[in-house]
Order: C-alpha cells, then structure tokens, then sequence
C-alpha cells in the first residue's frame, strides 16, 4: 500500500479530481500547468492518481466487463478454471453432467473446448462409471466427423471432467431445413454422419444414442457427432454391458432391442441411422409420428412396421425420388430384427453410394497392395524378432541367425527383453537338438517345436506366451491356420490368466495380422483396436512394435498409406529408442515402411527407404536372408512402375536365385515368379518370360489355382506372341478366355491388367490387322475405366499398341494424343522423365506420328529425349532403344 | 465477521449499523446457498439477482424491512462484499484442505480477478474500509457496482444523480485504489 490519502485534504482532492476527470486530455494538461504553478505539491499528486487511470484501464482492475469474475463469484461459470482452461457459459445440460464452453487461458495457442462435467446430483457411481468409460472410449477416437476428446481430468475438488472439441453446429436436421437441401445434399450429410459411426464401429464403439441432437453441422457443412455419454466396449464383461439399462434412452432414437432390453450392437446404430436418415428425408418419424405418451412410442418402436419412405412424403416428385432403392435401403436400416439390418455403417454407406452412382453393385477388387503385402509379410514374420531360428531352419541361413541372437542378447536391452531371449534360445537349442541330423520338412519341425513348447510345464509362462505367439506365426506361414489359431487361443488363454495387458495385447496383434492375411479386414481392425487398447494399460515396447507393424500393414493394404507410414515410422523411432537398428525386424519395418511410402505416391522416399533397408543388412550380415530378398523384390517393383525395368529385371532375377535357394525343394513364391515374367516380357526377354509363365500355370494347374492359371495364361500368350508362336498363342488365349470367364477375378492384378479384348487386339495386332487390333484395345480401355481417370498406370502399354495401331492405320493425330498422354501419365509416374522406359516408349510413338504429319523438327526434339529415357528405362539394348537411335540417326541426316 | 443475530430481529426503525449488516449477511448467504442447493452445479447465480431477491425477500418480511431501496443497498452492498470476501477465503482455505462448507462452491476453483487473487480480495475490502472513512459514498459505489455487480446506470437511478457524475465518481475512486493497492 502506498502513501495514505490524508483525510484533512481528502475534500479539496476529491473536488479538483472530478474538474480533472471531466477534462479532456489536451484541456487537462494546460489546467495541470497552471495547478502546478499555484500548487505544486497538489498538482504532483493529481497527476500521479490521474496517470493510474490509464494503468488501471490497461490492468483492467476493477473493470467493469470484468467485474463478474469477482461480483459473480458465488457460483458463476466465468470464474471457473481448470487446468488450462476457463469456463466461458454452460452450453447445456447433457444427459449425464453440464457442458460448458471453455476457453485456454495459458496463452500457449488460441482454442475454445466443450468441457462436460459429471453431474453430482444425478451422477452417483453409475453416472460416473459411463463418464470414466466415455473418456477411455473417446480418446481412442480420431476422426474428422467425431468431436475429439481433447483433455480428461479432474478438479482439485475431485470433479470429473471430460474436453472435448467444441462443435459450433446447428443439429443437423434443423442445419437441412435452413439450408432448403434437397435429397442428394441430404444423403452427401448422411454419409458424413455414416463415416463417423463407421470409424466408432470399426473401434468396437457403439454410439447407442444417435439422433439430430447429438449430430452438429458447422458452418462449412462438416458433420460432428457429439455425445458418446451411453457408448460402451464392446469387449467389455457381458454382464453389466450387453444389455442396456440405460434410463437416459430416448425413445425417438431407440431400436426395439433396447425397447425390449436385449443385447446391443452395431446394428443397433444402424437402426437409429435409420431413424435419421427418414427423418432427414421426409421429416417424420418411421413409427413414432402419431403415438402422445412415451409407452405408446416404446410399444410402436417394436410394434410397428415403419411406413414405406416414398409413401410418407406428398409431394409426387420427391416420393419418385425416394422410391425404389432408397426405400429399400431405409427398410433394411430399419428392420426389427437386428440380424437383418446392415451389418456395420460402412455397409450402410457403400448402398447409398451405389444408389448415388446409380450402380447395383460395385465388385470390389483385391489390391496390388493386398497381395504384395501378403507376399511381403509372409516372409516378414520369419524374420520377428526371437524367431530367426525359424527362418534358419528352412533357410541356409542358421549361422548368422544364431550369431545374430547372440549378439543382440549381449545388446544392453531391458532384463526381461534379456530373459525372454534366454528364454526362446532355450527352446530353440533344445529343439534343435531334438532334431538331430536328420533332414525334416518345416511341419515336423514345427510339429516337434509345438510339443515341446506344451510339453512344457515349468518356467516362466510370460515366456511361454511370447514363443506360442512366435510358432503360431510359423504355422501360419505353412498356410496351417488351424494349427496357428489354436496355438493363439492357448497364448491367449495363459495371457489372460495372468491378466498380463501387454501379453494379451501381444497375441491380438498376432491374431489381427493373421485376420488381415486372410483379408479380414474389418476383423483385424477391431483385434488391433483392443490391442492397442490394452497395450495403453502396459506399454511394452517389444510388443509395441510389433502391434505398429500389423497396424502399418493393416493401414496400408487398405489403401490408407499415409497411417500406414505413420505406424511404421513410429516403430522405427521406437527401435531406435530401444537401440535395436541393426536386428532384422529393423529392417523388416522399414521395408514396411518404403511400401506405404511407395504406395503413397512417395517412390523417391520409397526407394531411398528400400535402399538404406538394404545396405544396413548387407553390412550387418543379414545380406544372405529371406527378409533382403523381400525387400529387392519391393524395391524392384517399385522400379518397373516408375519405368525403369532394366534394372528391375536385374534385381527380379537375383530375388529368383534366392528365392529358389532358400527353399528347400527351389519352389519360388506366385509374386516374384510372375513379376520377373512380367518384366523380362517388358524387356522383350520373351524366351524368359515364357518359361517363368509356363511354369506358372503348369503349378497353377497342379493346384487348380484359378487366379494364378490366369494370370500365368495372360502372360504367356503375350510372350508366345513375342515369339512369334502364334498358334500356341491362340490355343493360350483361348485358355486364357475360358479362366477369365469362370474366374474374373483374375483381372484384380497390379500388372498390366489380364484382359480378353486387349489379348485380342495384341493377336491382331501381330497378324496385321490394325483396325481390328486398334478397335479391341480401345474396348479394353474404356471397359477398364480409363477414360474416367481408372488403371492409368496399369493400362500405359494398352495406351502406348493404340498409339501404334494409329500410326499403321495412318491416323497421325489419333497416335499423336495417346502416345502423349502416356508420356505424361508415364512422367508422373517417374523418378524422372529422362530415366522411365514409358516414357521413353510414348516419345519414340510421338516422333513416329509427328514424322507423319511433316513435323521433323519436333520429330528430332521427341526421339532425342525418347533414347535418352529408353537407354536408363528399358536398357540400351532394348529393340525400343535400338529403334529410337535408328530413328535420330536418320532425322539427324535429314 | 459478527456472528448473525436472530434474522427476525426488528430493524426497521432502530437497527444498529451492525445489526443491519449482519442481518443483511445472514439473509443473502441463507438465500445463496437455497438457491445453489436448487440449482444443478454450474448454473449461474449472479449477485445482481441474489440483491434483488433479497430485497424482494425483505419488502415482504415484516420484521427485516428498510424504509427504502437506497438505504437497503447502502447496507446490502458491504453485506455483499464481506460475503464474497468470506466466500473466497473459505474456499481457498478449502483448497488448502479445509472441510467442504459449500459443497457446489467447493467444485469450483476459485478464479483470479484480473491479476488479482484471494488476498488481493481481502486487501481491496481493507482499501475500500479506508476509502470509506474519507468517503462512504465512493466506497458504496464500489461495493455496488463491483461486487454487487449493480450497472452505473442503475446506482445513478437509485441515487437520484446523473449517470455523468456516478461515471465519474467510479472512475475516481478506481485511481483511488489503484493508488491504495499498487505500487
């Protein structure tokens, strides 16, 4: 406290204060002047008080706009702070607590959060049970359409409180009226509404309370779904969770299993989804509409049969609009019967699209992503860490198998990491002492191994768990699922007996990476979900990364390149925490890694990836083993798609002697078979090619493997063309037809895609006949979607023989524009344009066809560039090359 | 704080200051907490409402009644005051571990007024008490308009002087503490 005011004085200050304070600034200093001259010692101190109006303003003390932060202090929100935030103004009152807009008061960034409490009063342990169970469940949401749990805590009082992203919407019923949308903006919002609960289901979470309340749309037309204060796991104990007592359940959104309290499930949304979606479209609800007393609307719920959608509308051309398929969508949302609904929202959504593209049915199509990964995994799992001795025993390579274990047991790892070393070195040495000398095939090994491994009855049963885990995957290779899921369950058994988080967590990464081998893609997703879920309760590092490399691939053979990166640089990082850069499951992920990157559009990364994942095992010993192998072949596939087969072809030969050796009767994958055929077919090493595709369907034939009969068939009648066998061609082509037919899909390939017509145009193609060749090839395009942007990459040599057919046919301009939307898809499709062979290819058609309408000068420019590209891409001595040099050298003389 | 006399004591005509303050007390703290207990935690209970209730209260309380609404706030804005102060220093005591007296109240965290905290509280109740005895009248302004959270407007209508002159009193008596409370 400063200098007290003297009270003696106090009227005379007060008095010249209010003159003062009434002056403006420019009057008051020529007044001050003039107070300092009568008195000085006054004047000093009015202007002393008079310059702490400017501080008080810029401190705001006792401001008034601040004065309910201390005059509503009895129980005003705005005095509320937590952690960083501060309450601004309750928002509502939810069904389990209030809401209140909140505001970081920190400074460190800008952002306004919904902050829910629980509700003392009728929260109870019940209330705060879901409120706890709505955190855990909301955090492990992250998805555009879903309000993000940003912040969970608790007051320095003990109060619960969840953050969640604040959504400034309008309910989305209310948001379609105001903005007058017609049927086709209102089903794009359903599908936003869609896409949210898909990824709720996709995480086992059910939402149980979907309606237009708890759906905003902001002001840019982005969907959020609100308020998962009822959602529950569903791997939760059945018996306070499958049947629903809720007493917040609001009839207009209810299904009749929660009416009749019988279990929920995803299909219980869908119901309510159902619900919506009418509602959105004809304003009414299904079978509520005339009901007054909650009681008459539960029995209607299960009662009665909801009204045809077209037939609850009036006006004529929207009930055209709705009737038909969207009325049979809305009747299967909504079915009594939760079995007979949609299974999952995704499902729900892919109709609506199908009905939004006037499709029946769209087949889905196996990706190159899923196979290669598959391919790619298969031997990724021999290489896990604690399981090289597997890899060993099929392979030549036991000695640095061993020596590798050694060596990183000696690593300086965390002890348990240690023991459980110690603990599968134990198991191996005896296993393989067990073997003897006597040769074995991989079942008896593992069959031996199996025994052992239950046999077992003493140490520690951690251990156990993780070796189950490992020879599950062993059987899993040798394609034994049975064997590979009971050896999971008895894992899975013992973990849970121990109530071991991070060992249950171990073996549902496992089974979800079996799940996706097996292209259960929904499953696996669900495993990894729980997984992961567990793994937050026990982090454990080992198993940490290897749940990141099922997530990665998961990620990535579902076409989400980007999370898949994202896993696998994650279990990179914590490899490299870990100190283990130089074991094979390193390895392993980065070539993980430089698939997804691949796939993501990112080859460049790709091959670097690829090649620092191979240069690291060279120089750790690791040159010989399968996963090198692996990583060669990814590496040369990403080569052929950038044009540059030369090398590819090189690489693809050396991953077949490797692959041969490693296996003990030479047999070799479908994938690097078919890819070497492929690209020494590309490189006109039809002598090759055919042999490579003769083998495969002749084993192909010997499974009775449809897919791979067609593809080997495919393949093969090329080649046997570019032999110039064109009888064995045609009797190929025919078999080929006969696959394709009974089998279509064969053409799910990430090679050129395996088509009769282009088959037919190619023939024709070689016997002469242009317009026939030019006619097929260009029904082979557009069935295959290329003039909708479709199969660019794939269908690039069907592009390049139309190009050709027009310059035999003398259309010059037809053959000038394919030949130049090849370069350019061929050049986005490159490291560089000067390097890709497709590239190179278009710009010696685009010479050829500019030659042909009298342009020499641009002729020159284009085969110039096209040697230089075919010379790196296709190799120098490539008849494509050799043609393009011809070509300069005579243009040159000219 | 005195303790609360019985809150049916007869004031009308000869109530000691004190008496009337600790009656006032009594009445707004019995009013605050009924109405926190009725309400579901966090809704607002403002000081301008919790005035006003308490003088409708009062206006029909035969034994508790002021002659006038002027000479009703001059006590009620101090009453208030000292129970903010009061309420504050409760819960920060309960923050240090003190039992709950207040249980929505205890929820709550209590909030710093711009730059200012629990003891900036106490020490602007301890400036305005000095103010007071140079100038009751700014320092009912102050417990008016800051605490009670009464407009300027509002105290200018019950006071019978222009809003002009309520301004600038306000803005006289904030350099006054400003000089008080700040180096």
């Amino acid at each position: 406290m400063t200098t007290p005011l003297d009270p003696s004085s106090w009227q005379a200050l007060s008095a010249l204060l209010d003159t003062a304070l009434d002056l403006d600034p420019a009057t008051r200093a020529t007044w001050l002047a003039e107070r300092r001259r009568d008195q000085p010692e006054v004047a000093a101190q009015l202007e002393r008080l008079l310059a702490r109006e400017t501080r008080a303003d810029a401190e705001g003390f006792l401001d008034p706009r601040r004065k309910e932060a201390a005059a509503d202090l009895l129980a005003s929100p705005d005095a509320l702070v937590l952690g960083p935030w501060k309450l601004e103004r309750p928002l509502g009152q939810g069904g389990m607590g209030t809401v209140w807009l909140a505001r970081r008061r920190d400074g460190r960034f800008e952002g306004t959060a919904a902050i829910k409490f629980l509700n003392f009063a009728v929260g109870g342990e019940e209330g705060e049970a879901s409120f706890r169970r709505e955190g855990t469940v909301l955090a492990r949401l992250t998805h555009p359409n879903i309000a993000r749990l940003l912040d969970a805590g608790v007051s320095s009082s003990g109060q619960r409180y969840l953050v969640l992203e604040y959504v400034d919407g309008a309910p989305i019923d209310a948001w379609c009226d105001q903005h007058v949308l017609d049927v086709p903006a209102r089903l794009a919002l359903f599908q936003q509404v869609l896409a949210a609960v898909a990824h709720a289901h996709t995480n086992l979470i059910v939402h149980r309370d979907v309606k237009p309340s708890n759906i905003l749309v902001t002001k840019d037309g982005t969907v959020k779904l609100l308020d998962f204060g009822i959602a529950k796991l569903l791997e939760r104990a059945p018996e306070d969770d499958t049947v629903t007592k809720d007493r917040h359940l609001t009839f207009d959104s209810a299904a009749p299993e929660q009416i009749r309290g019988e279990p929920i499930s995803t299909a219980t949304d869908i119901y309510a989804l159902g619900i919506l979606l009418y509602r959105l479209l004809t304003g009414r609800h299904p079978t509520n509409e005339d009901c007054s007393t909650p009681a008459a609307r539960a029995l209607a719920i299960i009662e009665v049969e909801p009204v045809l959608l077209s037939r609850a509308v009036t006006l004529d051309r929207l009930r055209k609009l709705l009737a038909g398929d969207l009325d049979n969508i809305v009747a299967k949302a909504l079915e009594k019967d939760p079995a007979r609904r949609y299974g999952t929202a995704a499902a729900l959504a892919e109709d609506l699209t199908r009905y939004a593209n006037h499709m029946p049915v769209s087949a889905r199509r196996a990706t190159w992503t899923y196979r290669a990964g598959k391919f790619v995994r298969r031997y990724r799992g021999a290489v896990l860490a604690g399981t090289a001795v597997w890899l060993a025993l099929v392979g030549a390579a036991i000695v640095t198998a061993l020596q590798a274990r050694a060596a990183r047991i000696q690593r300086d790892e965390a002890r348990y990491q240690t023991r459980r070393a110690d603990a599968q070195v134990e198991f191996q040495t005896l296993l393989l002492s067990e073997v003897g000398d006597r040769p074995m095939t991989m079942g008896e090994i593992l069959d031996r191994g199996r025994h052992l491994l239950l046999r077992q009855s003493g140490g520690d049963p951690r251990f156990l768990v993780s070796l189950l885990v490992d020879l599950s995957d062993r059987y899993g290779e040798i394609g034994d699922r049975r064997v590979r899921d009971t050896l999971l369950t008895r894992a899975d058994s013992i973990a849970t007996a121990l109530g071991a988080p991070d060992l249950m967590a171990q073996v549902r990464c496992d089974r979800g990476d079996a799940q996706r081998l097996e292209g259960k893609y929904d499953e696996a997703r669900s495993t990894l979900a729980v997984a992961e879920s567990l793994l937050a309760l026990a982090p454990d590092p080992i198993v940490k990364v290897q749940c990141l490399q099922s997530r990665g691939d998961l990620e990535f053979e579902t076409g989400h390149s980007d999370q898949g990166v994202a896993a696998f640089r994650s279990a990179l990082g914590i490899k490299q925490q870990l100190g283990q850069t130089h074991d094979a499951e390193y390895f392993g992920i980065m070539s993980g890694l430089a698939s997804a990157l691949q796939e993501g559009g990112h080859p460049r990364e790709a091959l670097a990836t690829f090649a620092r994942a191979m240069q690291g095992m060279d120089s750790t010993g690791r040159g010989g083993m399968l996963s090198r192998m692996i990583i060669e072949h990814d590496a040369a596939l990403s080569l052929v798609r950038l044009g540059e087969t030369a090398e590819a072809e090189r690489m693809l030969h050396d991953v077949l002697i490797r692959a041969a050796a490693a296996d003990r009767h030479g047999r070799i994958d479908w994938q690097p078979l078919i890819h070497y055929a492929e690209t020494a077919l590309t490189e006109r090493h039809a002598d090759s090619a055919s042999k490579y595709f003769a083998m495969i369907v002749t084993r192909a034939d010997a499974e009775a493997n449809p897919f791979w009969q067609g593809r080997g068939l495919f393949g093969l009648a090329r080649a046997q063309i570019a032999l110039g066998q064109m009888a064995r061609a045609r009797a190929s082509a025919a078999r080929f037809a006969r696959v394709a037919r009974a089998y279509p899909k064969v053409k799910s390939t990430d090679d050129l895609v395996p088509d009769t017509t282009i088959l037919a145009g190619i023939l024709s193609l070689a016997n002469g006949h242009a317009a026939d060749a030019q006619a097929s090839l260009l029904t082979a395009l557009r069935s295959n979607g290329y003039y909708e942007g479709k199969r660019r990459t794939r269908l690039r040599p069907v592009v390049l023989l139309v190009a050709r057919t027009a310059l035999d046919l003398g259309q010059p301009a037809t053959a000038l524009e394919y030949a130049r939307a090849a370069a350019t898809f061929a050049t986005v499709d490159s490291l560089a344009a000067e390097r890709s062979g497709w590239v190179g290819h278009a710009r010696l058609l685009e010479a050829q066809a500019l030659l042909a309408t009298g342009d020499t000068a641009g002729a020159r420019g284009a085969v110039a560039a096209a040697v230089r590209a075919l010379a790196v891409g296709f190799g120098p001595g490539h008849p494509f090359t050799v043609e393009a040099h011809t070509l300069l050298k005579s243009l040159a003389t000219r | 704080m005195p303790d609360s006399p019985e809150p049916n004591a007869d004031l009308r005509a000869s109530g000691s200051p004190e008496q009337l303050f600790a009656a006032l007390y009594h009445e707004l703290h019995a009013l605050a907490q009924r109405r926190l207990r009725g309400l579901p935690f966090g809704c607002t209970l403002s000081t301008t409402t919790l005035l006003h209730e308490a003088y409708l209260s009062l206006s029909n309380n035969q034994e508790l009644r002021f002659p006038d609404r002027p000479r009703f706030l001059s006590y009620a804005s101090r009453a208030m005051r000292g129970l903010i102060i009061d309420y504050a220093r409760r819960r920060s005591a309960t923050k240090r571990g003190g039992e709950f007296q207040l249980l929505p109240l205890s929820n709550v965290d209590v909030p710093p007024p711009q730059g200012s905290d629990n003891a900036d509280l106490s020490e602007l109740g301890l400036a305005l008490d000095e103010l007071a005895t140079l100038d009751p009248a700014l320092a009912e302004l102050v417990d008016l308009h800051f605490f009670c959270g009464l407009p300027l407007v509002e105290i200018a209508a019950v006071r019978g002087v222009s809003e002009r002159t309520v301004q600038r009193d306000w803005r006289k008596a904030r350099v006054i503490l400003h000089h008080q409370l700040r180096q």
